[in-house]
């Protein structure tokens, strides 16, 4: 073969190699298993704890409130002006890995849909229920500077239905409108970050 | 050739390792990541008070706080009141309040005009069962208060002699049929009865009129005496007989209200 035709061949088994991609990199983890290495990977993690639900009634006149554990529960009641409550879900955050820093966010990808006369707040509990951020129910909040390990959070929120708003009034025809108090779809977050405590 | 390839594989290799790893300039990895959605709603209740004229079928029904859904009581009830001496009429109460609210109502009793047919008559209006029906016999449920208006002569022996200035007695009339405890039932169906019975119209009575002649002949009078006499019934006209409307004014309240 003349030295032409050998890098034409080479070239072409080049162009190959670096097409291929993914079948290259696994012909390379093959013959390099014990030359490069070992890598650990970390853990980022947020999930709703299955039991972490609850809701109770804590309206002030109310002498047997009612409470559950079930969004279905807290659905099902019938509220009244000069009803409130508070609605809470657990989650935890699990952070793995050197060089790690998480932040945690609290946000909404579809916004509150309170009626008038109908207001809300939350606050997000840390660890030993420390009130780590609080803000009127729609506006985001951060913390930030989750440091490698578990967490345990609480979202809290706490709904209420003025004394003096209006009564809504049945029309007795079966076909009166439904109004709903809809807290919008909150989204816990947690993402790693780069600045911050031990970063430059 | 195999041992080209061999030679050329690991350079590539590790390029694409070390783009993976985001080692040296030019691509970076994206940092990680997760998130949760958490969703959460309640409905609200409601409450209302309708009050219908037992036969008619049309239900009044409040749209507010302020409202007053009333019955009106007027030309039919005063042709069956002529004609018999007396009228009952039922009157459904629709009652609801949702969740931790109550609700309550009262009647507002109208002034009767004292030269109406009803504004002659002794009314009483008075609760009873959901299921009883409003006759002129009809009792009170047990327990219950009357209100009574009583006309300006009541006897009905057919001469208007006016006794005391007509008006109601007891005219507190009302009821709570929701409570204010989400466990208690949220609607109730009432019932009122309205009777009524003919007294003495101002213009009835009765007429006696005696004619005397006196005649002189030869000296002598002579006298003749006749007199006749008829009863005076009312000229009434039930057609003409105003509105009297029963008004239904009600409140909300909380539990301890």
């Amino acid at each position: 073969m003349t030295a032409t035709s050998r890098i034409a061949v080479a070239g072409a088994a080049l162009v190959v190699a670096i097409g291929a991609g993914a079948a290259t990199y696994s012909l390379w983890a093959g013959d390099s298993a014990g030359s490069a290495g070992v890598i650990t990977a970390g853990d980022l993690d947020i999930a709703l704890r299955p039991d972490g639900f609850a809701w109770e009634e804590t309206s002030p006149d109310v002498g047997a409130p009612r409470s559950g554990t079930a969004p279905e529960s807290f659905a099902a009641f019938v509220a009244m002006s000069g009803d409130s409550f508070t609605v809470s879900q657990e989650f935890t955050t699990t952070l793995e890995g050197d060089n790690l820093l998480g932040r945690l966010t609290v946000g909404w990808a579809a916004p509150p849909d309170l009626p008038a006369g109908v207001s809300a707040t939350y606050r997000v509990l840390g660890a030993g229920n420390q009130v780590q951020a609080a803000a009127r129910l729609g506006e985001p909040v951060e913390v930030r500077d989750l440091p490698v390990g578990t967490g345990t959070w609480t979202v809290e929120v706490d709904l209420d239905l003025a004394e003096d708003r209006p009564d809504r009034y049945t029309t007795f025809s079966g076909a009166d409108p439904v109004e709903l108090s809809d807290l919008g779809d909150i989204v816990v977050s947690v993402e790693q970050v780069r600045t911050g405590t031990g970063f430059e | 050739m195999s041992a080209t390839i061999a030679r050329r594989a690991p350079l590539v290799g590790v390029a694409a390792l070390a783009v993976a790893l985001g080692i040296g300039g030019g691509t970076a990895l994206a940092l990680w990541d997760d998130d949760e959605v958490l969703t959460a709603s309640i409905g609200s209740g409601m409450v209302g008070l309708a009050v219908e004229k037992l036969g008619t079928h049309e239900a009044q029904v409040a749209d507010g706080p302020g409202a007053r859904p009333g019955v009106t009581l007027g030309p039919a009830e005063a042709e069956r009141l002529l004609a018999d001496g007396e009228v009952a009429v039922g009157i459904r109460v629709d009652a609801r309040a949702d969740g931790n609210k109550g609700l309550r109502y009262g009647l507002e009793l109208p002034v009767l005009d004292g030269a109406s047919l009803l504004g002659n008559s002794t009314v009483r209006v008075f609760r009873v069962a959901p299921d009883t029906a409003c006759t002129p016999e009809t009792e009170p449920l047990p327990g219950t208060p009357v209100a009574t208006w009583t006309p300006a002569d009541a006897d009905g022996d057919g001469t208007y002699v006016p006794g005391t200035d007509p008006g109601w007695d007891g005219t507190g009339l009302g009821s709570v049929p929701v409570a204010a405890h989400y466990d208690a039932p949220w609607t109730a169906v009432e019932r009122w009865c309205v009777v009524a019975e003919l007294g003495d119209m101002p213009d009835e009575g009765s007429y006696t009129n005696t004619a005397t002649v006196a005649v002189e002949v030869d000296g002598a009078t002579y006298t003749g005496r006749d007199s006749w006499y008829t009863d005076v019934t009312t000229a009434a006209d039930p057609a003409g007989e105003p509105a009297h409307t029963i008004r239904f004014s009600h409140t909300t309240f909380r539990p301890g209200e």
